[in-house]
């Protein structure tokens, strides 16, 4: 497992916030301590510039990071991320992080399938890039709630080679991309029984992130077919750093855990699901 | 220039400025030493600790409202053993005051607690929360009922021969009554207010959004509540009183301190800015220094009505 980074309060300034998808938002800033430190499956906690009454910060997963560029992607999903996404460049940001445990890369398993959710899709991004050069195959398949709100279909497939889409509502039609009418978890079932033959068991691990329905699913599937898998899970947080301890998760042997410190990745079989 | 006096006393224990940090927003202390060293502080508040160990409420347990937030943790805790065999030794780089914050269920519960931290010399003094929204006794928080305040602050009084504190709960009609129990019952100090209880609703869902239904609020929404009580305690009392409730900034914790506060709690702001106890213990300072004062007592309830 990565050691944990040390954790510190970071003055930036935004360097792009701009629109992606229906609803969805890429916004980045400079910061080289978070660049030097973070890794795959960590947040930030971010300060909601310009609205004293939004006083929680908001977590948002790692995105990218380029040179010394972080990037979050951000659904509006409330006032906070509604006030981000009207939040102009050049802006002061007051960031803290990178915060929590990530994603533990299984070296011995070189298949990886990504499982994401709508915004539970960025951090599986940040986490291909490192499966790429360290190797991996990648099966990236991506659920959405509709068409319009489709992002890194294109990125994720320059980094795999391949891509799987599905929405809810209706396909979309995009170069070179499977898509599926469905969830997420029916296209990747259908694509896998179908495949079998290109899968060795013993040598592949599920990353996934995504709402709770989307995470059982992979829960069943992954313990159906005898994969490891490791999740992202999403709760509301206080402090995002263990103090107020409002974001606890049950562990299946009856303690509980708390999704900031000591995740948001955790091991499928680990935690409540 | 002349050092200014910041040194507050309760009873024989003395604090080397006015500023400490509320349980429940501060872990045990040692999480925020990444952010600086603590020790500046006059003191720090622990996570509650109860007998056995608490889950808590089922989540959602936190969430945002205008200007402030609802919490209902539901005293959340490993439990007392946890906290004398775990938790007591790793608070070693601690050397400013450290207050244990004790609660229960029950009057034994809190009985029990407090005679095990009775003599642990790492524990400088224990406050007894009697006013958690979240957790009830037949329905009400102890600190609701003068009676149950006054029996249950008894029975831990007996238990426990060092400084002790009693937390006062807002959600009563007079909270200078519960604050005179506590002088009644040999606390040496209050603190006030804990939370406000709240509750919020998805307007979707038709749901409370949070688990528990209701929660504490806290935060700058609460502190104009907060700063009338600690006026109006200090009027009644004669014992010292930690106030707290939505303080943010340096001006927040002078505007308790002149209400009567001898020392000042910081709570949420703790989460949303971890440095923010080390920023208004430097405010407070530098405040008492542009006004020409030496002494934090010059100040303490000078408020002019």
């Amino acid at each position: 497992m990565c050691e944990q980074a040390a954790r510190t309060l970071i003055k930036s300034t935004i360097w792009k916030n701009e629109k992606i998808a229906k609803d969805v938002y890429l916004m980045s800033f400079k910061s080289k301590y978070i660049a030097d430190n973070a890794y795959p499956g960590q947040f930030i906690n971010v300060k909601i510039p310009g609205n004293q009454a939004l006083i929680l910060r908001r977590p948002f997963s790692i995105y990218n990071i380029e040179n010394d560029i972080v990037s979050i992607i951000y659904m509006v999903v409330g006032k906070g991320t509604e006030s981000l996404s009207k939040t102009v460049e050049a802006t002061e940001i007051d960031v803290l992080g990178p915060l929590g445990t990530g994603f533990n890369i299984n070296k011995h398993k070189k298949t990886a399938i990504l499982v994401g959710g709508g915004c539970g899709t960025p951090p599986l991004y940040f986490l291909a890039k490192e499966l790429a050069n360290q190797g991996h195959d990648i099966y990236p398949f991506l659920g959405f709630g509709e068409k319009e709100k489709v992002f890194l279909d294109y990125e994720m497939s320059d980094i795999s080679g391949r891509v799987f889409v599905s929405t809810d509502d209706d396909t979309h039609e995009i170069r070179n991309i499977c898509t599926h009418h469905g969830t997420i978890l029916s296209f990747l079932e259908k694509y896998y029984n179908e495949n079998k033959q290109d899968f060795n068991q013993d040598n592949v691990c599920i990353y996934s992130c995504g709402p709770a329905a989307l995470l059982s699913a992979v829960k069943k599937f992954a313990n159906k077919n005898g994969f490891t898998a490791q999740v992202s899970l999403e709760e509301y947080m206080g402090c995002g750093f263990g103090v107020c301890l409002g974001c606890a998760v049950k562990t299946t042997d009856g303690t509980f855990k708390y999704v900031c410190k000591d995740g948001p990745v955790f091991d499928i079989n680990e935690v409540e699901i | 220039m002349s050092k200014i006096d910041t040194k507050v006393k309760i009873k024989q224990l003395e604090f080397k400025n006015p500023v400490i940090t509320a349980s429940g927003t501060f872990g045990y202390g040692i999480e925020f030493f990444e952010f600086y060293d603590v020790n500046e502080l006059g003191g720090i508040a622990l996570k509650a600790v109860t007998p056995e160990p608490r889950f808590g409420n089922n989540t959602p347990r936190i969430c945002e409202t205008d200007s402030g937030m609802l919490n209902a943790i539901g005293l959340a805790n490993k439990g007392l053993d946890y906290f004398i065999d775990k938790i007591i030794p790793s608070l070693s780089k601690i050397n400013t005051n450290i207050i244990a914050n004790i609660a229960g269920k029950t009057y034994e519960d809190y009985e029990k607690v407090a005679d095990k931290l009775n003599g642990v010399k790492q524990i400088n003094a224990v406050e007894v929360n009697i006013s958690c929204p979240n957790v009830k006794h037949g329905g009400i928080a102890f600190g609701q009922d003068p009676k149950t305040a006054a029996e249950v602050l008894k029975r831990v009084r007996k238990k426990y021969d060092g400084v002790m504190i009693a937390k006062l709960s807002p959600n009563v009609t007079d909270i200078t009554e519960f604050a005179k129990v506590a002088q009644d019952q040999g606390m040496d100090a209050v603190s006030l207010i804990n939370t406000l209880k709240g509750m919020k609703i998805d307007i979707h869902n038709f749901t409370p959004v949070l688990s528990n239904v209701t929660g504490g609020l806290s935060g700058p929404a609460i502190r104009p509540v907060a700063v009338r009580m600690v006026a109006e305690c200090a009027k009644r009392v004669d014992i010292p009183i930690i106030g707290m409730g939505g303080i943010m900034t340096a001006e927040h914790a002078i505007e308790f301190i002149l209400a009567g506060a001898s020392l000042v709690s910081i709570g949420t702001a703790n989460m949303v800015n971890p440095v923010a106890a080390l920023e208004i213990k430097n405010g407070i300072e530098n405040y008492l220094k542009e006004k020409g004062f030496s002494s934090i007592k010059e100040i303490t309830g000078k408020i002019k009505i």
